[in-house]
């Protein structure tokens, strides 16, 4: 891989009642952010499942971003952000535990007001995945 | 009219596979009856080249996991040789106990060995290990050939075992087997589950339990009492021995059909639910804390998976690994 | 999924220049010509015109499309636009799908190159989702045209009343023993001091003679099941131990009756008996005993059922569980005050003459304790000065961060009608800000200011305690204006205690209604819902959903009861079918997907999972959860996102 035309690939699963609609506010507001983040909608982030954040990984996305309702009341289904907090927080330990670094898959809480927030996640996301560069394993010990 | 003939191969095994076959009178007797036992070495006296030597294989039964390359020729060759090859037992089927390894490189795991020798220090330095086949990327053996039969289980009860001789027998009579088949249940463990749940109608869990530290019910749901149990992601067809001696499954039959990743499945599942009821309370201090207390997660979620999972083929991809699919 | 296979077309939008001047639409319609499925690609200056749509039907009818992809802007902005635009002619609405080239590109982006890279993928993404959507149907069920009230205070009279005037039937359900509410202890009401009882008994009698209203008093709400248009309640309804239509009000029974207890309706400023009504105006309009007080139960007496005339009395009432089907339930379950005496610095619960605000009320009511006399409670001394207090609780990050909305006004009324009664007397108002946001409320204050002389006082009270050789209460408070410490003498103390909700958790559980940090109702959506709650067939209004005074009550009621009227105006309800569907052939009946529904909407039917599709709501978490993988969100199913995701990352 040329590692100087090298663009991070990102995907955000985004809740269309907060952070999907913090997106279109963005929009609306000409926020200009990274455009290395690709938005999926989502009805809830508690739809997002670690088998969608894994096939982003395996199909070439180097971080990935799941944007939920403010906890602890903002859900608009009542509770899925906490589904998505147990299954992120579960999913990095394992990514970790394969040898992928955790930081390459985010939970954020965006409210649809917070365009402003939703631009910096994506700015600073986008610079985190560009500092780890493309996805990779650390190999221990190496092989025989 | 020449029986078909049968051979009985290893990889990385224990030996609790051969123990299994060996038990089910049942299955020997009817192998026996039908078949031409070309090859098992711990049953028959033959060597590999005896094995080699064989003009044609019918059915070849790969017990244990691909570890070394000589496991993996031998996988490669039958494959080529042989017109059905079976998986048999949990590590052949899906990478098993020794599959945990597959994480840790080899060159890792030789120098472990190397460290833990007990023998006094003056010798350590001239210890040498016995020459052993190279140490190759773990897998099942789905991962390195097709097979045509899969027969899961840590080891296979001696139903499966029973079924599956009537499945080669039934080939011998000439019906095709419609591969891969699975000798076991489509449905997860819970479908026949002998367990009651207490509040019928929905699951909870209220937090996560290690073993020692539950008083474990008889007869009710392991989850309902903080028990991690893989019994809503693992096939059926076990007859539920580890539920009936009152201790959660564990998983050796395998996933259901469809999807591969056992671990992604139960997080996605079975832990988003623990302390649902309080999930308000605990997020300010501790909705994580909760989960913490899987501490061994790849022996809890991947005790028998973990080389057939989607994040170790995620691995191998990313380490650019010729064995990445 | 449809059974035919899919041909889609594309439809890229310039939006004049909003999109075309940074993406570059034709290579979007080149890309979009070479994905899998799409069988016509095309660009329009502004598909949402009517041209624009024309141009979507005829390619529908000349290239037989069966479905969609118009990149644009968002589906809030034009969803139903072009959805309509395709049903004219023929194609389900749900085989249309929008890529946001707008929001999420053109607009965000200023690297047209990486814009116009990104917009082709979001096509990509809308394109294989759109493949495999599936046409749908609404979702249907039969409403029962009756509506369940919650809360028999102004809120709840209102709601009633409008709902049962408009000819549906309402059942209202009230926790103390007569309806009214916290208005019914008020005196006057700002700014126009219009008594509060003359203005709200008319309406009380009149919910009591309406043939469509039935009141449960002394009764709450324990249960509730079901959904939308079909919600199963039971009602609790507590023995009051008088047959209500026997009841002569004649107060006989009254007047014997050995035990006292502190009103709750004067809120302890004078004594009531074990038997009593609330006030004379209660509705329903009969006597009820308190069993907690009354010596009946400990030594047999029964002076009151030996003086009754009318036999009215019936110490073998039980408590009942009454059952009910509603189609609609609004929550008005009001609030109570913030207990004042958690504020220790101000001497609540210590010193008699320090008061809340609802005591006031009572004291200067007609039919309070004082008969309207404004008497100090420790020794009935006819008060000269008074302190009142703003921000009790409120606004302060110790107790109530929020501000209670109705307390500046309140106090200015009481400090008006003070200065009124009181000819010559002082007023004291210790205030952080006046909030007068109102029609009138302004200029309210302003009178209060000016032609009353009521002395406004910028700042905090640190200290209030009695002075014990003259047995005036003492207030000590910064003046944050002058800079000064302020030391003001009073015989009389006034808290302006914030509001607090009062909604159970277990029934806001039971009614799967989500509310706020302080137990406030969550509105559905606040500026665009204000009266709606998540749970669809389940409205809130009143303080029940936020602090507010009596007029936005009024109001905010009456939308919530127009709300309930549209839901039964017609004889059903129609669902988005965009929900959860069980394959009862791969669920195992492993129960994690009902324990995992926030909205109760699974439930093991024969050992496998059904989903009720008027309960659902389509959060997918289910979907996720389930082990077998048994449970799909039609239009959003995991073969449909595992293929978006392939499709923007590839």
């Amino acid at each position: 891989m040329n590692l100087d035309s090298w663009e991070p690939k990102i995907v955000a699963f985004l809740c269309k009642w907060c952070s999907g609609a913090a997106a279109e506010l963005a929009g609306v507001s000409r926020l200009l952010y990274s455009p290395n983040v690709i938005p999926i909608i989502v009805p809830c982030s508690g739809r997002v499942d670690p088998d969608l954040i894994v096939e982003a990984f395996m199909n070439g996305a180097d971080g990935v971003i799941v944007a939920g309702c403010h906890t602890p009341s903002d859900c608009h289904y009542i509770a899925g952000n906490f589904k998505a907090f147990k299954r992120v927080y579960m999913l990095k330990k394992l990514l970790s535990d394969f040898g992928i670094e955790p930081e390459r898959l985010k939970l954020e809480w965006v409210s649809a007001v917070e365009s402003q927030k939703l631009k910096t996640l994506f700015d600073e996301f986008t610079f985190t995945i560009r500092k780890l560069g493309p996805l990779r394993v650390k190999i221990r010990g190496g092989s025989v | 009219m020449n029986k078909p003939n049968i051979v009985i191969v290893h990889g990385a095994i224990c030996g609790g596979c051969d123990v299994a076959l060996a038990n089910s009178e049942e299955a020997i007797s009817k192998i026996l009856e039908n078949i031409d036992l070309a090859y098992w070495s711990v049953a028959v006296d033959a060597r590999l080249s005896d094995l080699k030597s064989l003009g044609k294989i019918d059915v070849a039964v790969f017990m244990g996991g691909v570890r070394t390359s000589e496991d993996e020729e031998l996988a490669k060759w039958l494959r080529e040789k042989s017109k059905i090859l079976v998986a048999f037992g949990s590590c052949s089927a899906y990478g098993g106990i020794p599959g945990l390894a597959a994480l840790t490189s080899p060159i890792e795991l030789i120098n472990l060995v190397k460290s833990t020798i007990t023998t006094s220090s003056q010798y350590k330095s001239i210890i040498e290990l016995p020459k052993l086949p190279e140490l190759s990327t773990y897998r099942a053996l789905p991962h390195v050939v097709n097979v045509d039969i899969v027969v899961p289980g840590c080891p296979p009860p001696i139903k499966v075992v029973n079924e599956f001789v009537n499945v080669l027998l039934k080939y011998i009579a000439g019906e095709e087997p419609i591969g891969p088949l699975v000798i076991a249940g489509s449905k997860a463990q819970c479908e026949t589950c002998p367990r009651k749940p207490k509040d019928l109608s929905k699951l909870q869990i209220p937090s996560i339990k290690r073993i020692y530290e539950a008083k474990i019910e008889e007869n009710r749901c392991f989850l309902e009492q903080g028990i991690l149990c893989l019994g809503p992601v693992t096939r059926e067809g076990c007859e539920h021995s580890c539920i009936n001696v009152n201790m959660p499954c564990t998983g050796c039959f395998g996933p259901l059909p469809g999807f591969e990743d056992v671990g992604l499945r139960y997080i996605a599942g079975i832990l988003a639910l623990v302390a649902v009821e309080r999930e308000k309370e605990l997020m300010e201090q501790g909705l994580a804390k909760i989960l913490d207390k899987l501490v061994d997660r790849l022996g809890v979620l991947y005790r028998y998976t973990l080389p057939r999972s989607r994040l170790y083929m995620l691995k191998l991809s990313l380490e650019g690994s010729e064995y990445a699919r | 999924m449809s059974s035919e296979e899919p041909r889609v077309g594309v439809f890229v939008c310039h939006c004049g220049l909003n999109i075309a001047g940074v993406v570059d639409v034709k290579k979007v319609v080149e890309e979009a010509k070479r994905l899998p499925h799409v069988v016509h690609a095309e660009d329009y200056i502004y598909m949402c015109s009517a041209p624009g749509q024309e141009l979507i039907k005829k390619a529908i009818l000349e290239k037989k499309l069966n479905a969609v992809v118009v990149a644009a802007c968002t589906p809030t902005m034009h969803y139903e636009t072009f959805a309509r635009a395709i049903e004219a002619v023929g194609l389900n609405r749900y085989r249309l799908e929008m890529a946001v080239i707008r929001e999420f590109s053109s607009w965000v982006h200023a690297d047209k190159k990486k814009a116009t890279e990104k917009a082709i993928k979001l096509v990509k993404a809308a394109v294989v989702k759109v493949a495999d959507n599936s046409p749908l149907e609404p979702v249907k069920s039969r409403t029962v045209r009756k509506v369940l009230v919650i809360g028999g205070g102004i809120a709840g009279i209102t709601v009633a009343l409008d709902i049962a005037n408009a000819g549906i039937p309402v059942i209202l359900v009230e926790k103390t023993p007569t309806i009214g509410g916290k208005m019914a202890m008020l005196s006057e009401t700002f700014p126009t001091l219009d008594c509060a009882q003359c203005i709200l008994t008319p309406k009380m009698a009149e919910v009591a003679r309406h043939p469509l209203i039935k009141i449960y008093t002394n009764s709450e709400v324990v249960d509730v099941s079901g959904f939308v248009g079909n919600f199963k309640v039971k009602i609790l309804q507590r023995a009051r131990y008088v047959k209500i239509g026997d009841c002569r009000l004649c107060g006989f029974c009254e007047r014997v009756c050995p035990v006292k207890v502190p009103s709750e309706f004067n809120r302890g400023l004078s004594d009531r008996k074990a038997i009593y009504i609330p006030f004379p105006q209660a509705i329903p309009p009969a006597y009820v005993i308190d069993k907690a007080n009354c010596r009946h139960w400990v030594d047999g007496c029964d002076k009151c059922l030996r003086v009754c005339p009318t036999k009215a009395i019936d110490f073998n009432d039980e408590d009942k569980l009454v059952e009910e089907e509603v189609g609609v339930i609004i929550v008005a379950t009001g609030y109570d005050l913030y207990p004042a005496e958690r504020l220790k610095e101000y001497g609540y619960g210590l010193y008699r003459d320090v008061i809340d605000s609802l005591q006031f009320e009572r004291i200067l009511s007609a039919g309070g304790p004082t008969k309207g006399l404004i008497l100090r409670p420790s020794d009935r001394k006819p008060v000269k000065r008074v302190v009142f207090i703003q921000c009790v609780g409120s606004r302060d990050i110790n107790h109530l961060e929020y501000c209670s909305k109705i307390c500046c006004m309140y106090t200015a009324k009481h400090a008006l009608i003070f200065k009124e009664r009181v000819p010559g007397g002082e007023a004291y108002v210790f205030y952080i800000d006046i909030r007068a946001a109102g029609k009138g409320y302004e200029e309210f204050i302003k009178r209060v200011q000016e032609e009353f002389q009521v002395n406004y006082i910028r700042g905090r009270v640190n200290r209030v305690y009695r002075d014990p050789k003259t047995g005036d209460m003492v207030v000590v408070g910064f003046d944050t204006l002058t800079g000064q410490l302020l030391t003001v003498k009073a015989d009389l103390v006034v808290l302006a205690t914030g509001l607090v909700p009062q909604l159970p958790y277990e029934l806001a559980s039971k009614l799967k209604i989500p509310f706020d940090k302080y137990g406030f109702v969550q509105e559905a959506h606040p500026k665009l819902r204000p009266v709606e709650t998540v749970t669809s067939g389940v409205f809130v209004c009143g303080v029940a959903h936020g602090p507010k005074d009596i007029a936005e009550t009024v109001a905010q009621a009456s939308a919530a009861a127009a709300k309930a009227m549209e839901l039964l105006y017609s004889e059903y309800i129609v669902k988005e079918p965009l929900v959860a569907v069980v394959d009862r052939d791969l669920c195992s009946g492993c129960r994690v997907c009902v324990g995992i529904c926030p909205y109760g909407a699974l439930e093991l039917v024969e050992g496998k999972a059904k989903v009720n599709e008027l309960l659902c709501e389509g959060c997918g978490a289910c979907v996720v959860a389930c082990p077998s993988r048994a449970i799909e969100l039609r239009n959003y199913s995991t073969k449909q996102l595992l293929e978006m995701v392939k499709a923007v990352v590839k």
